[in-house]
């Protein structure tokens, strides 16, 4: 663990004791969180082992999945502390499912995923169900294996997902998040090298409604040479007391000689009022770099686009949708997963479309 | 039967921080289907907010009477007017990410007609028109007006004009950053559009889109209102002398 560590470039405190970190509330980190909805979780806790893990419809027994990083904020330390249930999936060559629910009362598993080396797969994984939640996530793609993991995060419950991805020598892993319609979500994605040549995708959609609130923290350290990352995470904000925050950090590290990586954060606000926050970082410790950049935006309506496409007959509320989804369409194309698209196109029919008139 | 456009006392004023700026002060004028009216004017002389008022963009706020068929407008939304049968080609067609040219435009004859075309006849139909308008049939595919040069943004409006067949469009200086022969493809399928059964009024700087789109009648528009009218050699006499001359005989 301590030579991962060393890879992914941690900054800051890391720590397995939940008290050698700040108190969250004057922690940095922690500034746009409303702490007070997952008050519980900030607490010692004793897991309800009501989550349950599926593969392809069939129950994941326990077993001894590891965890790649040391923990680096409270919450995380903290219920690693407690944690008991762990689970691990060999990903099969081809196409899989994994479900992962909690219909329970709060829990926390760990589940790790592992691609040999060489091999092409596909993971469409969800996160389900009522009940609270922690989960850790650990994916580990050997040398020159191609993943693609799709993450549904859906569900009542609130969750905080600490999600780290090892890719290795040649490896090309594609991560893909989709988290729409949450009350309470924290998902902190991290991805880091353990080889040269290796490639990392990290795409992400957040659609927050009502008075939910998603933050997503996108981490990937170019610890080695020559790899490649792009981040692209797209949001939409939905009611007037939605919220989400997006937090992106490429880091590019003494010994990330002819790095690549780019990370790209958009988001659109459809009711006044919602908040939206986005910060992406960018360090850089490595001048020999192939390149290094970012882009960040939050916006409203274009009354322009809606006028154009008012004028030719479509009505205000049909003009809005198809912005909409024309905004997240190059995404979805991009994650390439079917089921991402079409969970997407189920949670717009459920919420009955974005046209900003929804409180 | 030929379309009546009626435009009475129509006023029009833009927000700014020192309050309202009326920019329209009281255009008249009407027009049949059957006719083509150019209108031409100075830079800032109130052109195309006329053309923007008509459709009843949020910028502006409006008074006055717009009536079509008899039909008052004033109250209508852009997608009422649009219905209706009102057309707006703009100077500078917006760009809608993530929205195929092909499915915006079926969206719209939907809107527009009530009714979409079928789905398997659709695409021979839209590259019928976009072959007629030398436009790379691809295009069908690409988001609306997203990364179109001037050119191809321009050749796309005159497509939705031939697709949605309205009863008067305006065209707000369509013919402005066209080469040679864009001018001339643009030119046919405004002619085409026209032949249909479109009233066209066109606002331009040039004459030069005369030579294959023939005006009926020719409206110089000064300070917010029509000042002069006359017929083609209207045009030609502005390219001649200017405004500053003609307006000045007026003045």
């Amino acid at each position: 663990m301590k030579e991962y560590d060393a890879l992914s470039e941690p900054e800051g405190i890391s720590s397995f004791d939940p008290e050698a970190f700040k108190d969250l509330k004057k922690s940095e980190e922690w500034k746009y969180d409303p702490i007070g909805k997952v008050e519980e979780f900030l607490q010692p806790f004793q897991p309800s082992n009501c989550a349950c893990v599926l593969l392809n419809g069939s129950l994941v027994p326990e077993g001894d999945g590891q965890k790649l990083l040391t923990p680096k904020d409270k919450v995380e330390a903290q219920a690693f502390s407690v944690l008991k249930r762990r689970f691990h999936v060999e990903i099969p060559e081809g196409d899989c499912r994994i479900e992962v629910k909690n219909e329970g009362k709060e829990d926390c598993i760990l589940l790790s995923l592992h691609a040999k080396a060489d091999q092409t797969s596909s993971v469409l994984l969800t996160f389900d169900g009522k009940g609270k939640a922690i989960y850790f996530l650990e994916v580990e793609a050997e040398n020159e294996s191609c993943v693609s993991i799709t993450v549904l995060c859906r569900g009542e419950g609130e969750k905080f997902v600490y999600d780290t991805t090892r890719i290795s020598s040649m490896a090309k892993v594609k991560r893909n998040l989709l988290c729409l319609g949450a009350k309470f979500t924290r998902y902190a994605s991290r991805a880091f090298f353990s080889g040269p040549h290796g490639e990392a995708e990290m795409n992400g959609i957040y659609f927050i409604n009502g008075d939910g609130f998603a933050e997503t923290r996108v981490r990937v350290a170019h610890g080695l040479p020559d790899c490649r990352s792009r981040v692209s995470y797209r949001g939409a904000l939905l009611g007037s007391k939605a919220k989400s925050a997006w937090v992106g950090e490429s880091i590019i590290g003494k010994d990330g000689k002819g790095s690549d990586s780019y990370e790209l954060n958009k988001n659109f606000v459809l009711t006044p009022g919602a908040k939206s926050f986005s910060e992406p970082q960018l360090e850089i410790k490595n001048g020999d770099i192939l390149a290094a950049g970012h882009s960040s935006s939050v916006g409203y309506f274009d009354p322009n686009q809606i006028f154009y496409l008012r004028s030719r007959g479509i009505e205000e509320k049909e003009a809005k949708e198809m912005v909409v989804s024309g905004f997240f369409e190059e995404l979805l194309s991009q994650m390439g997963s079917d089921e991402a698209k079409e969970e997407f196109e189920q949670f717009c029919k459920r919420t009955g479309g974005f046209n900003g008139s929804q409180a | 039967m030929a379309h009546r456009l009626e435009v009475r006392d129509f006023k029009s004023s833009v927000q700014t921080k020192e309050g309202p700026k009326e920019i329209l002060k009281g255009v008249n004028f009407e027009a049949l289907s059957s006719e083509i009216h150019v209108l031409m004017g100075p830079n800032g002389s109130g052109k195309s907010t006329l053309a923007y008022s008509l459709m009843d963009h949020p910028d502006y706020s409006t008074s006055g009477s717009v009536k079509l068929d008899g039909k008052e407008m004033d109250l209508m939304t852009p997608d009422e007017r649009a219905k209706e049968g009102l057309f707006l080609g703009m100077q500078y067609p917006v760009e809608v990410p993530g929205v195929p040219l092909t499915n915006f435009l079926r969206t719209s004859l939907k809107a527009l007609k009530g009714e979409a075309p079928a789905l398997r006849s659709w695409p021979a139909i839209l590259k019928g028109y976009m072959e007629r308008l030398k436009i790379d049939p691809q295009f069908a595919y690409r988001n609306v007006n997203e990364g179109f040069s001037g050119g191809e943004k321009k050749r796309a409006e005159i497509l939705q004009l031939e697709v949605l067949k309205p009863k008067f469009a305006i065209l707000d200086e369509i013919d402005s950053g066209l080469d040679v022969d864009a001018l001339k493809i643009v030119s046919e399928g405004i002619c085409r559009s026209h032949e249909e059964g479109c009233g066209i009024i066109l606002i331009t700087h040039y004459a030069r889109i005369l030579k294959y789109v023939k005006p009926d009648l020719v409206h110089l528009f000064y300070k917010g209102r029509i000042a002069m009218s006359g017929g083609k050699d209207l045009a030609y006499k502005i390219e001649e002398e200017g405004y500053d001359d003609i307006l000045g005989s007026l003045l």
